[in-house]
Formats: structure tokens, C-alpha cells, sequence
């Protein structure tokens, strides 16, 4: 379903807040560098759509930044590398998946 | 102190003054000095909130960039700024009418020429007309008719600048001036924003807000400057969390390197609950600003009727010039803070990865910190 830019924000808001509670000290580095980045990409789409005003709210919602277009393979490869995991060691990684799976949604 | 000093010996003397129009008009001359005094001090203000959200989202850029390039990523190096050309562009014509509304106010009083002040504003009253409510940050509290509508009340202040000649009186200039000075505060104060919601109705539709109405009674929904700079701080802190946690992660790493990120990150968070305030104290500024004004009618009304100037009125704007002064020096200050900050950013993050620096892409890395 289309979502508007107002609940885009507010999906944004939610990966943001799942994305920054995740502890990064089980990250491979790899995977932290997709996080950093994956971080500032969804924080500039944030900031983005905050500074813009949008002419209709209801409109349907298209990413704005060009960079958080393009984070869409960063955040592919944290899921399936959180994925790849047992089962047991991916509930360490819940918030990461929650952040990046809202993340992800909002880029199909 | 010494602006209040001067409110007691006015109430002191006026009482004794009022038979004397001579010194009547010094004073109201020296009132709507005052007054537009604030108004010139508010709206640099303003304009400088807008320069330092700049400021923390570029410190949150090279701090995300650094921490990334310290991992051996390979980051996005392009700064976008928060707010474009255009977007300040609108902002500064509007600022500018303000200011240019206030000096007219003080020629009027002095019985100057208003010649130089019409030069000087001639292009402002057509960037006015040109202006939109998609140039300001509204729509988190308002409905798109409701900004258009606040954006045309606003141009109707150019109108005042092409006065003829026989209305080139204070108090004609003031009654008019008054509607569109609130609506130009309620759109500045709209553009200031909120950090949080500030009405339960906000999670589904706009907080219902009479736009003639008392400027103190206005609920905002989340949004606005304060909240780009709420998220610009938060970005930037949990850069340095994840710093901090990163170095749990290195053995050897210094209980040196540990401080400095804990400070940077304390001094980042302090930094925003300061700019908070001062952009919550601008919009408590835009409230006392109409508050001023209102008084400032109220004067020239009271003096047409006698020669006396109350002195209630007369405190509002030494008042309101008072309130800023001390703005300009928070806004200094934060700025100053922000420096050390910027400045310190190179030495603070000096930490040395202990793996391998080259670019990572992500494949084949499950390499534990």
C-alpha cells in the first residue's frame, strides 16, 4: 500500500529509533560500516522530508534523498546477514532487524 | 539593569512630564525606537538559528564521517544542507520586511523622510508577493489552506511601505501594521515549530488553532526547526554511543579515548537542550514582540487623547528589548560552543581501528570486533 510522506516520517522515525537502539558490539565490521551508513542515510531522509514542506500530505510517498535510495543494498545486506544467523543469535539482533525492515519497506 | 533602571526613573517622572508634549514626543519617539531596536535584534536572531542548524548537522555529518571512515567504510562525503537557497531566501524577505516595518515606525516618529527607507525596501515587498507557504515549514501543524491563507496576510504588510502622504502618521500605520506583524509572528513561530506533540489531536489530524487569536494559546504538532535540530543533535549523539560502544570493543583503547567521546558526547547533548531553549525563548520573543506592539497602539491611541504616555506600555518594549539582549547573548554563546566543538572534532576522534582499514564491502565479513 502507498504510504503518505506524513506516515513515511513517522515509519522513519520508528527505523531510526529501532536502527540506534541496536548494540553494535556483536557487529562484524562490515556490518557496521552498513549500519553507519544505513544510519545516516535514513537520518538525512528524515531531515529531508522535516525541511520540506510537502505540498499535499496524503501524496504518496517516493524517497526524497538520493542516499537513502541508494542505502537499499546496505540495509539488504544487514538483513540477510542477520538472517544467515542461528536462530538464537538473531534475537541479539532484533532491533537491527525491526529498524532495517521499516527501513526496507519504505524503499520498495 | 540598566534598561529597567530606565523604566523606574520613567514611572518616577512621567507623572510630572505629561503636560509637556515636547518631552511626551521624545518619549514615544524613543519608545518605538525601542521597539523596533527588538524587532531588528529578533529577527537576526532568527536568521542565526537558521545558520546554527546548519552548523549541527554538519558536525553530525563529520562525525558520522569520520567514525565510518575510521571503520574502513567507504561513506557518502556529499554535506546536504538542511535547508535550501530559496528556503532561506523566503525566510530573509520576510525577516527583512519585519525589520524594514520597524524603521519605518521609527521615521514616521522622528519626522524623517521615508525616502531611504522605501529604497532600501523596494525589492523585499516584491519578494513578498512571491512568496508561498511551500517556502516555510508549516505543514506539521497546518492545513495547506491555512498556510496559504497566513503567507497572503503576511504580503499585505507591502502596503504599508506605499503609504501616501497624508497618512504618513504613526497611529494610522500602526493599526494597519498590526494585523499582519501577528501573522507574520504566528508564521514565524509556526516555522520555529515544536519538539513534541502539543496536541492529542496531532496523531491524526491538525491541533485546531484560531490564527487570530492569542499567540500563547497555539498547540503545535512535532515539527519545525526545533524538531530538524532536535533530530540533527540526536543523530549526532548516537554517533557517539556507537563510538563509545565500538571502544568496549578495542582492548587497546585508553581509558583517554573513552573520556574524550563520553565528553564529546555530553557537550553535543548539553549543546541541544541550550538551542532548544533559545528556539523555544525566540517564539516566547515573537509572542512579546505583538505584545509590544499591541501596547504600542495602545499609546498612540492614549496620547491622541491626552498628552499622557502610560507607562505600562512604555515598559513593554524596554521589556521586550531586554528579553532579547539576553537571546543574543544564548545565541552567541551556542555559537561559540558549537565552534570548540567543529573545532575539536579532528583531535577528538583520533582513534585508531585495529582492523583493517581498506574499504569493506559487506560480503564474507563475519570478522567479531
Amino acid at each position: 500500500m502507498t504510504k503518505s510522506y506524513e506516515d513515511a516520517l513517522a515509519q522513519l522515525e520508528k527505523a531510526q529509533a529501532a536502527l540506534n537502539a541496536q548494540d553494535i558490539s556483536q557487529l562484524p565490521a562490515a556490518q557496521l560500516i552498513n549500519l553507519e551508513r544505513s544510519k545516516a542515510a535514513v537520518y538525512g531522509e528524515i531531515q529531508a522530508l522535516q525541511a520540506k514542506q510537502i505540498e499535499d500530505r496524503d501524496q504518496g510517498y517516493v524517497a526524497v534523498t538520493d542516499v537513502f535510495r541508494k542505502c537499499k543494498s546496505d540495509l539488504k545486506e544487514l538483513s540477510n546477514w542477520v538472517s544467515a544467523k542461528e536462530a538464537r543469535d538473531r534475537a541479539i539482533f532484533s532491533m537491527l532487524t525491526k529498524g532495517v525492515s521499516i527501513a526496507l519497506s519504505l524503499l520498495i | 539593569m540598566q534598561r529597567l533602571f530606565q523604566i523606574f526613573i520613567l514611572i518616577g517622572f512621567l507623572p510630572g512630564l505629561s503636560a509637556c508634549s515636547v518631552i511626551d514626543d521624545t518619549l514615544l519617539t524613543e519608545e518605538v525606537r525601542e521597539f523596533s531596536r527588538g524587532v531588528v535584534a529578533l529577527s537576526a536572531i532568527i536568521t542565526h538559528e537558521f545558520s546554527l542548524a546548519e552548523e549541527v548537522n554538519t558536525l553530525g555529518f563529520m562525525d558520522n564521517l569520520q567514525f565510518q571512515l575510521e571503520l574502513g567504510g567507504n561513506p557518502d562525503t556529499n554535506l546536504k544542507p538542511l535547508f535550501s537557497a530559496s528556503d532561506i531566501a523566503a525566510r530573509q524577505s520576510l525577516l527583512t520586511a519585519l525589520n524594514g516595518y520597524a524603521e519605518t515606525l521609527v521615521a514616521v516618529a522622528s519626522g524623517k523622510p521615508l525616502s531611504s527607507e522605501y529604497y532600501k525596501l523596494a525589492g523585499t515587498t516584491e519578494n513578498l508577493k512571491q512568496l508561498t507557504s511551500g517556502h516555510f515549514n508549516l505543514a506539521h501543524s497546518l492545513s495547506i489552506l491555512d498556510s496559504d491563507q497566513l503567507v497572503n496576510d503576511v504580503s499585505v504588510i507591502d502596503r504599508l511601505f506605499i503609504l501616501p502622504e497624508r497618512d504618513r502618521r504613526l497611529l494610522p500605520i500602526v493599526e494597519k501594521g498590526g494585523t499582519a506583524l501577528s501573522k507574520m509572528a504566528i508564521l514565524l513561530y509556526f516555522d520555529i515549530g515544536a519538539v513534541s506533540d502539543q496536541s492529542s489531536k496531532c496523531s491524526y489530524t491538525y491541533p485546531k488553532n484560531e490564527l487570530d487569536a492569542d499567540l500563547a494559546s497555539l498547540r503545535l504538532c512535532k515539527g519545525g526547526l526545533r524538531s530538524i535540530v532536535s533530530s540533527a543533535i540526536s543523530f549526532d549523539t548516537n554517533v557517539w554511543k556507537d563510538k563509545l560502544a565500538y571502544l568496549k570493543t578495542q582492548d587497546q583503547k585508553t581509558s583517554r579515548d573513552r573520556r574524550i567521546a563520553i565528553e564529546r558526547l555530553v557537550s553535543i547533548q548539553k549543546l541541544g537542550q541550550r538551542l532548544d531553549q533559545l528556539l523555544s525563548e525566540t517564539q516566547t520573543s515573537l509572542i512579546a514582540m505583538v505584545n509590544a506592539h499591541d501596547a504600542l497602539e495602545k499609546t498612540l491611541k492614549d496620547a491622541e487623547k491626552s498628552s499622557g504616555l502610560p507607562v505600562a506600555a512604555t515598559s513593554k518594549s524596554i521589556l521586550f528589548v531586554e528579553r532579547l539582549r539576553g537571546l543574543t547573548g544564548a545565541a552567541a554563546s551556542i555559537e561559540s560552543a558549537l565552534s570548540t566543538l567543529s573545532v575539536t572534532n579532528s583531535a577528538a576522534q583520533n582513534f585508531q581501528p585495529s582492523f583493517n582499514t581498506q574499504t569493506v564491502t559487506g560480503v564474507n565479513d563475519d570478522k567479531e570486533l
